[in-house]
């Protein structure tokens, strides 16, 4: 084991749960987010697959070993809201932390933050936050909104709340964009995956502001990033950097064979069977003279003229989704600067406990009724509440709706739509 | 009245919609300026062509790029403009920095009207002047290569192969320009897309009511803060050396909420290239006040509008054709930021609340050396030395200046790796580094400068074009603080270097042959298999009295060896004891008592 390689290992668990329920519920494309106090962690599987970066920063040093690729924002419960020269609303970046934390948490933060405003619209229920073991302040939490942002802008408290939310919202949408589109994908081709306390607060908003038409809510939101780690398969990146031209058949085929036999024996070393290892081929390529490369899918097998100017093809066709009409520069010549291979060992992953499923009736989980804004620019609307923990495999039931669990509380909107599924997990769709 | 939050959502994405656009052309570019060095702008205009999003790249691109956009709007109607199209200028009289920068700009159209303009600027190798690159010896500005005044390069989504080959079939290294230019294509691209699906979300009215927002704002903020600065008038004279030695003034004049830069009192406009034209003096100044005095305000064109200039037309820094001026970019220029540099430091100074954040001068000593020739491939090559820009920051009112910082105002560009430089180019670092006792002394040292020592390598020899400045005039210090050492090109030819390698890696002390100093504007030469070049930037000027400076920091930067011993005590009066290397306390106290 090389050290380098544990770097970013408690994010990254966060990744690998992805990776998890991709396969689990057949979900080719996930967005995670993992939603704290202070940051935002937005992770991202594409048709399967993690998404790695190559070189990622650590202490101002470059690492030069591939990773899966975790984007951070400083956007969380504890962003706190100010006003900027009595005009402008901004949230964060500054965070209350967990200590003294919002204004709601009663242990003297007297800054207004995320939680406060999710508090005084009614989304998180003061007396029910982690299921009741710290009960938080509405009244502070109010106070503090009142005071450093409604008066003085001259709103009222809910909107207050309601413009901080819709800020943040969009920020972490933002951040999201930079994982997917940057990457040249569309973001209303995945599901939102949504954990960590806060995460599902936000996710039907979050979904709203990208599009994306399903969220899942794991059972076992809180505790995911420490799931992910045990539920991760043995992955060995190999890699040959040699900058090569594409006509080096023979080169090239001899080098992703070494790969691919190096890769088995490392699994085999590590008590794999042959059945189940998993090998996948890739090559990073360029325009000659350009300093960074497009990865591209290689076929496992032995590449021919034909086959290497099929990757050609497909290296331009992926240029151009990335870079726009006008781009593709033929004359500057193509080459190959890496080859890849990842070596993936199956390992048996713990059983998600399977539930008999129990009908749609979720009435026997129904806790009562409140006082939500849900719609920003709409006030308060009344709204059923559920006991996440009392919900059965199979119940469905409409939006808006609040879904309260111990350790996290799940906002539907209108038109949203919810099942929960054989797993426990809480399935959000949009309707019709 | 559009709504706060509204607002604020729109300016966070049309700023993020900045950034993926930049990102997106250092993977698609080519050439080092633009991977390595960053040396690009990226802004977003509303449909007036007004700047909303002012570059988060390079800054001063941004500045040039709103007058292009503006000389664009002028010369193309709504009419002749239509979906995809993209239109091309580098004129430095319609607002490049230089003729070698090459901005590309793009409409972006919704339901058949504009709502905003992209805009991306980045360096070009060459442009078919007299020299390869910069063109340290031009007399006028025909010699300094093609101009585009705007004209079309992309129309209704289409490349406009005539001309995109035309400017190919011009250059000397069309492989590597042919990719950097289509990465500005790809830049714009990537933001038209995005700020389309923001139109689509907000609609039109929206969005053209944030714009207004959005600069109203930065315009109120910085008139706010002007009004901290005690008002009257401040002066400054700095100067400039390369065939002889210029004079650049500047007299700011703070009234209430407006400030106002007159150069009058500059010399007038040189027969060199080291001449600025209006829009790159401009620029070069905006890029200051948005470091020095709104750092914290979102910048665009709200802005600059509080901020007018006196800048008599046939000047150093406001040169008209046919002027040359491809230097303009990296000295007149410069020394339009260093001149603003000194008056804002100066009113800061005497401003209670901005007294902090007055800065010592940047080292300004750009050093130029274009080679080119054949690699070591057997390809035709250009490259600039962009490890050129190892200038020493200033020291500020509160800290020590960065050492190795690159010129104030270039920020968030880089100095690109060694490797790549070998890799890429028939050359080997003998060293790169930092240059002890460059920094001028004060309390607050100012930023060491860097440098380097390189040979040729892999092939016989190369052609290689030198100007460079700061050889004689030091950047200055501030309030008690001296001057950064002045930058230098050596070469020694013929010499021991490839005997010596085969054991180690030699510093240009240690090799063998008789050092020539090279003069700022120098005739092209040749560098053989055997010549070793040396060239070192200039470090910043020192903030305060030195032997003011905490005897503790003067004993680390002597451990650390950014000062040596010598100079430790005859600057900072500190007494170093020869067996530890360490500040003798007693005696430095002594010392210092009788000063």
């Amino acid at each position: 084991m090389k050290p380098v390689t544990l770097i970013n290992s408690g994010p990254v668990g966060g990744v690998t749960a992805c990776g998890y329920f991709s396969k689990l519920l057949g979900e080719p494309n996930i967005i995670g987010i993992d939603m704290g106090g202070t940051s935002l962690d937005v992770s991202m599987v594409t048709q399967g697959e993690y998404s790695a970066t190559l070189v990622s920063r650590v202490n101002n040093h470059n690492i030069f070993v591939p990773m899966v690729d975790v984007y951070s924002i400083g956007a969380g419960g504890g962003s706190i809201a100010w006003i900027d020269m009595g005009t402008r609303l901004k949230v964060g970046p500054n965070s209350a932390g967990a200590d003294p934390g919002p204004a709601c948490y009663n242990l003297g933060g007297e800054e207004p933050a995320v939680t406060d405003a999710d508090v005084v619209l009614g989304r998180i229920n003061p007396g029910y936050f982690l299921g009741g073991d710290m009960p938080l302040s509405a009244e502070k939490a109010a106070a503090a909104i009142k005071e450093k942002i409604a008066d003085p802008m001259g709103m009222t408290v809910t909107q207050a709340a309601a413009g901080i939310c819709q800020i943040v919202d969009a920020k972490m949408a933002d951040a999201i964009r930079v994982v997917t589109v940057e990457k040249g994908y569309d973001p209303r081709d995945y599901a939102l995956l949504a954990f960590g306390g806060a995460g599902p607060v936000h996710a039907s908003a979050l979904a709203y502001e990208l599009g994306i038409k399903k969220i899942i809510v794991p059972f076992l939101a809180t505790a995911q990033s420490a799931f992910g780690i045990v539920a991760s398969d043995i992955v060995h990146n190999l890699v040959i950097t040699d900058v090569m031209e594409l006509s080096e058949t023979e080169k090239i085929n001899e080098r992703f064979d070494k790969l691919e036999t190096d890769g088995r024996k490392m699994l085999e070393g590590e008590d794999v069977l042959p059945e189940h290892v998993e090998i996948k081929r890739y090559a990073d390529i360029r325009y000659k003279g350009q300093a960074h490369e497009v990865t591209i899918p290689v076929p496992a097998k032995s590449l021919d003229a034909a086959a290497l100017s099929e990757l050609a093809d497909s290296f331009e066709t992926r240029y151009i989704s990335l870079f726009g009409p006008g781009t593709a520069f033929k004359e500057a010549g193509l080459e190959m600067v890496s080859m890849r291979v990842d070596a993936t060992g199956k390992t048996k992953k713990p059983a998600m406990p399977e539930y008999p499923l129990q009908g749609k009736d979720s009435s026997p989980a129904l806790k009562g009724e409140r006082q939500v804004v849900m719609d920003y620019r709409a006030g308060f609307v009344n709204v059923k509440t559920y006991d996440g923990a009392k919900l059965n495999c199979g119940n469905s039931f409409p939006g808006p709706a609040v879904v309260e669990y111990p350790g996290t509380t799940v906002v539907m909107l209108s038109g949203q739509k919810s099942t929960v599924d054989k797993y426990k997990n809480l399935v959000i769709e949009w309707e019709g | 009245m559009i709504d706060p939050v509204t607002v604020e959502i729109i300016q966070n994405r049309l700023t993020q919609i900045g950034r993926e656009a930049g990102i997106s052309m250092v993977r698609a570019a080519a050439s080092l300026i633009v991977v390595g060095a960053k040396d690009f702008g990226f802004n977003i205009a509303d449909d007036e062509g007004r700047t909303v999003v002012y570059s988060i790249w390079m800054p001063r691109h941004g500045t040039t790029l709103s007058f292009m956009l503006k000389s664009c709007l002028k010369k193309f109607k709504g009419e002749d403009i239509f979906p995809g199209d993209m239109f091309m200028v580098n004129n430095p009289h319609d607002g490049a920095l230089h003729v070698l920068d090459i901005a590309i700009l793009s409409p972006v159209h919704f339901k058949g009207k504009i709502v905003a303009w992209t805009a991306c600027a980045t360096h070009q190798l060459d442009l078919r002047a007299m020299r390869p690159g910069f063109t340290p010896d031009a007399t006028d500005w025909f010699q300094e290569g093609i101009i585009f005044r705007p004209i079309k390069i992309m129309e209704k989504g289409k490349i406009k192969d005539d001309i995109f080959n035309f400017l190919m079939d011009n250059v000397r290294v069309p492989r590597l320009q042919g990719l950097d230019l289509k990465a500005q294509i790809a830049a714009n691209n990537v933001a038209k897309e995005k700020i389309i699906n923001l139109v689509e979300r907000y609609g039109t009215e929206t969005l053209k009511a944030c714009y207004d927002e959005i600069i109203r704002f930065s315009e109120i903020k910085t008139r706010e803060r002007i009004r901290e600065i005690t008002p009257g008038s401040y002066e400054a004279v700095d100067y400039l050396d390369y065939d002889r030695v210029y004079k650049a003034c500047c007299t700011l004049i703070v009234k209430e909420d407006t400030l106002v830069f007159d150069f009058t009192g500059t010399d007038p406009q040189s027969g060199t290239y080291i001449n600025s034209a209006l829009a790159c003096t401009i620029a070069n100044v905006h890029n200051i006040i948005s470091c020095m005095l709104v750092p914290d305000v979102t910048s665009n064109e709200g802005c600059f509008r509080p901020i007018s200039f006196v800048l008599p037309e046939g000047g150093l820094l406001s040169c008209k054709p046919p002027a040359p001026c491809s230097g303009a970019s990296t000295i007149g220029g410069w020394k339009a930021q260093i001149l603003a540099i000194k008056v804002l430091s100066k009113a800061f100074a005497n401003s209670p609340t901005l007294a902090w954040r007055a800065n010592a001068v940047w080292g300004w000593g750009w050093v130029g050396l274009t080679p080119a020739g054949l690699d070591q491939y057997g390809k035709p090559f250009v490259t600039t030395f962009m490890s050129s820009v190892l200038q020493g920051g200033g020291a500020r009112a509160t800290r020590d200046g960065f050492d190795v910082a690159n010129i104030a105002g270039s920020t968030n560009t880089s100095v690109p790796n060694v490797e790549d430089k070998e890799y890429r180019y028939p050359f080997l670092f003998l060293n790169r580094g930092m240059v002890r006792d460059s920094g001028g002394a004060g309390k607050y040292r100012g930023g060491v400068s860097g440098e380097l020592a390189i040979k040729v390598h892999d092939v016989g020899s190369v052609d290689c074009f030198l100007g460079y400045v700061g050889k004689e005039i030091e950047s200055d210090g501030f309030a008690g603080g001296k001057g950064g050492k002045t930058s230098e090109v050596s070469i020694k030819r013929n010499t021991n270097v490839n005997e010596l390698l085969h054991e180690d890696i030699p510093s240009f002390n240690e090799i063998l042959g008789e050092k020539t100093v090279l003069p700022q504007q120098n005739p092209p030469f040749k560098m053989g298999p055997d010549d070793v070049l040396y060239m070192r930037c200039q470090g910043g000027g020192g903030y305060g009295n030195p032997a003011e400076r905490e005897i503790n920091m003067v004993g680390t930067d002597v451990k650390e060896d950014y000062v040596s011993p010598e100079a430790a005590e005859k600057y900072y009066a500190a007494v170093i004891k020869p067996e530890t290397g360490e500040v003798d306390k007693d005696k430095t106290a002594a010392l210092r008592k009788h000063l």
